[in-house]
């Protein structure tokens, strides 16, 4: 289709990020005609990585000129994006489900008249546009198509395309704005929970534990096989609410999304709230004590029993095969 | 003059139902919900009604509204934010809300929210457990030209200025600002209280607000541009394999070596 498509991209410590370029692959998609923008606080000096191979037409990048505290939650990046879009003729906008693109997405779409929709997995582009998007917590999936005369954005969660690193040669320019208004929320402080090692978005082994655990000491056994195998912990909701496990951790339709070739599931009863953080995982290991546990519907191996046992005698054979 | 706090909440679906009960309706666009099962106020919904609470509790002086739009309202469900300790339940009932878009409820809320305000701060959750949209409120807040604070897990008023703890897939960060302010709210802020005796008796005799479209003077287009064209459970073709020894430990033993036949390890 010959629609523009406008990405709005992030950059996350000088590189731009994996669902960046999930979406901007799905743009790729549905039109030969995209474009992309970063709104930054400051370009560094060596620039961003993997900008200029991105496979688009063109990449507006928007410096604020300020520090990233004064961009607050965002009403800068909400005010330069709304005055592109409605600059230029773009039918259809992408970005995904992050917290940046959860409340850019829809301030822009509101601000600008245009539709909004959230967490999508799919766009097709035959005649029209078609997105599919999971709903009541991921037990159903709804079909909507998007009128002829409508500018829609579009939210896509992480992960739901894989990457095929195809690339391009986009024209980039490089523009600065000023922060024009005052009266706003700020951002005072800013407090990392994320415990060092293996980011549980980008883990290709996630260790996950949930009530069935029964405290906050099963976590210990958890991330120590999560450590073996080199992969990050989560938790269901169930055992973040019980304050078993920092919230920081939670996979699931709240929480963080994962895609690890490996899910290993202990002590989680697989709700669907939970499944949409991590039913995009390529194998999904269940160990649970109730074997009509919906977990099991969705797992590619299972045991059935008391975890603990289970996990030690689990732990302790990886180590003794030396598979580590 | 008391702080005047709204708070913007749905009548959903009970999450809980298993989806073994959940079919797709005749018309192949909504969710048929098995009739023993009531509904329920939307669980983000009772965690900001919570948050408000919580302002009262440290000693500000707080009129608690609840605001809903919809259609086939069920009396005792919408009445709960009201046992819990809110102060008064404003319902846009039209049975012409029976399914809304996003947009839609957006334009209704603005209306009510201008009609029966001013407010200095205005609570939702951060998503309805049915639809799932989470940007309704964010919505509200463009229209009426006034900030929006997403995923609180904290909320005080400090000399009428705004300090929220915002929580990120990372951690948190505190954000301050001046109200008015819309904020939703996650379920870190903590349980929703239990309804005290007081709060029962109270909602017994609490008689709902009630608005129509027509009392909104509400003329827009209850039309989208984007509709919903079908909807569809998701079936699961996986084959579980179960893994099974002498005893659990065996189990595990065993589980890992299948995994590692696998290559998955």
């Amino acid at each position: 289709m010959n629609t523009n498509v406008l990405v709005i991209g992030e950059i996350y410590r000088n590189v731009v990020t994996k669902s960046t370029l999930e979406v901007i692959e799905i743009a790729g998609d549905i039109s030969e005609h995209v474009s992309v923008v970063f709104v930054v606080s400051s370009e560094p000096n060596e620039g961003f990585k993997g900008v200029e191979q991105l496979p688009a037409e063109s990449v507006s990048i928007i410096c604020s000129e300020e520090n990233d505290d004064d961009r607050g939650i965002y009403d800068f990046d909400t005010e330069v994006i709304s005055m592109l879009v409605e600059s230029k003729d773009y039918t259809i906008v992408l970005l995904s489900k992050t917290d940046y693109g959860s409340v850019v997405g829809p301030r822009v779409a509101f601000r600008n008249d245009m539709e909004y929709l959230s967490d999508c997995t799919n766009i097709s582009s035959k005649n029209k546009f078609e997105v599919t998007r999971p709903v009541y917590g991921g037990v159903a999936y709804a079909d909507y198509l998007v009128s002829d005369e409508s500018k829609c954005i579009i939210s896509m969660r992480p992960g739901s395309k894989l990457l095929t690193g195809s690339g391009g040669e986009p024209s980039i320019e490089i523009k600065k704005h000023k922060n024009s208004s005052d009266l706003k929320p700020k951002m005072v402080k800013e407090i990392y929970e994320e415990v060092d090692g293996v980011k549980l978005e980008d883990a290709n082994v996630v260790v996950s534990g949930g009530r069935g655990l029964g405290s906050s000491t099963g976590f210990e056994d958890l991330n120590h096989l999560a450590n073996i195998l080199e992969g990050a912990l989560g938790a269901s909701r169930a055992a973040c609410d019980a304050g078993w496990i920092d919230h920081s951790h939670q996979v699931g339709l709240t929480g963080k999304t994962v895609n690890p070739d490996l899910y290993i599931a202990v002590g989680i009863s697989g709700a669907s709230q939970h499944m949409a953080g991590c039913s995009m995982s390529r194998n999904i290991v269940a160990i649970n004590s109730d074997g009509d546990a919906n977990i099991f519907r969705e797992a590619r191996f299972g045991v059935i029993g008391n975890w603990k046992p289970i996990i030690q005698a689990f732990i302790s054979t990886i180590e003794d095969l030396n598979i580590r | 003059m008391p702080i005047e706090i709204a708070i913007l909440a749905k009548q959903v679906p009970d999450p809980d139902i298993p989806t073994s009960r959940i079919r797709v309706n005749e018309s192949g666009t909504d969710l048929e919900i098995p009739e023993d099962a009531p509904p329920i106020v939307n669980g983000f919904d009772l965690n900001a009604t919570e948050a408000a609470l919580k302002i009262r509790d440290d000693g500000l002086d707080v009129n608690i509204t609840v605001i809903m739009v919809g259609n086939d309202f069920v009396n005792d469900v919408v009445k709960k934010p009201i046992s819990m300790g809110a102060d008064n339940l404003i319902l846009v009932e039209d049975e012409n809300l029976t399914s809304l878009s996003p947009r839609v409820t957006v334009n209704i809320l603005s209306k009510i929210l201008t009609k029966t305000g001013p407010f200095d701060l205005v609570l939702a959750g951060r998503q309805a457990s049915d639809f799932d949209n989470a940007h309704v409120p964010i919505g509200v807040a463009e229209t009426m030209g006034i900030p929006i604070i997403t995923y609180a897990r904290k909320i005080e008023i400090i000399k009428e200025h705004l300090k929220v703890e915002r929580v990120t897939l990372s951690g948190y960060q505190i954000i301050e600002s001046p109200m008015p302010v819309v904020v939703t709210v996650s379920n870190e802020v903590g349980e929703p209280r239990y309804p005290n005796l007081r709060g029962i008796m109270a909602a017994t005799k609490k008689k709902p607000e009630l608005f129509s479209l027509n009392d909104l003077n509400f003329q827009d287009s209850l039309a989208d541009g984007v509709c919903l064209k079908r909807m569809f459970i998701r079936e699961n073709h996986n084959e579980t394999e179960i893994i099974k020894g002498s005893d659990d430990a065996d189990a595990g033993r065993k589980l890992a070596i299948r995994l590692k036949e696998e290559g998955l390890l």
